[in-house]
């Protein structure tokens, strides 16, 4: 069972949240579970950052996550597993989530690998952007990598 | 780029992501005095088909055909 999406709190009234990660990935034949957060921390590069916005080609983000836990699937040779994985867009402030990956397998070993399989592919092929604000009331947009095909 | 939010490229006949590359990188040699930061982002950046694919550079566009630009990421 797999869920993904894109939380835009300015168009769908709310957040990314553990809990709905925690009912989605409920299930009593697995007996691990493991949650990812990903949070805006307070210093990038030596700047204070106040907040993260996140832009993101929606459609295509969430393709690619059914297609990195597609192959996550496959990698670890899964019969069983749930994945949640929820990205936001807008504006994150300082100490909030701003990814959530929440993977219930059958053994602890194969859910860290797969939850740690996630976050990494993400991280390489989601087009997803962000724009650091700072304690300065400046901004940038960060510079990112090339995706990865 | 700048205060202009466009620019018509013309090709003879069907093109690759490659030649589009090239072009954009041409223009910004010329109109842009070859700006590094601007040509990183272009030679960093991927293309993206009508299909929601990322696409190689030598993925062939036709009459009609649209693309999008991907440019460098840094979710998650």
């Amino acid at each position: 069972m797999f869920h993904a999406a894109i939380i835009d709190p300015k168009k769908t009234k709310k957040i990314i949240s553990l809990l709905r990660a925690e009912k989605f990935i409920k299930d009593f034949d697995a007996g691990a579970s493991i949650f990812f957060v990903g949070n805006i921390r307070k210093n990038n590069n030596n700047k204070n950052v106040t907040g993260v916005t996140y832009d993101a080609f929606d459609r295509l983000v969430i393709k690619t996550f059914k297609k990195i836990y597609t192959e996550g699937i496959k990698k670890f040779k899964l019969k069983k597993a749930k994945v949640f994985i929820e990205h936001a867009k807008g504006y994150v402030p300082l100490g909030k989530p701003s990814i959530i990956i929440a993977v219930s397998c059958k053994h602890r070993s194969e859910a860290y690998q797969l939850s740690r399989y996630l976050i990494e592919q993400i991280k390489m092929r989601a087009p997803i952007w962000k724009k650091e604000y700072y304690k300065n009331q400046k901004s940038e947009w960060l510079k990112g990598t090339a995706i990865k095909i | 780029m700048a205060c202009q939010n466009f620019y018509r490229i013309n090709f003879d006949k069907s093109a690759k992501v490659k030649n589009i590359r090239n072009k954009l990188i041409e223009i910004i040699e010329e109109k842009y005095s070859g700006n590094k930061a601007y040509k990183d982002l272009v030679k960093k950046s991927a293309f993206c088909s009508e299909r929601d694919e990322i696409v190689n550079d030598s993925y062939v566009l036709n009459k009609d055909k649209m693309i999008s630009i991907i440019p460098p990421i840094g979710g998650g």
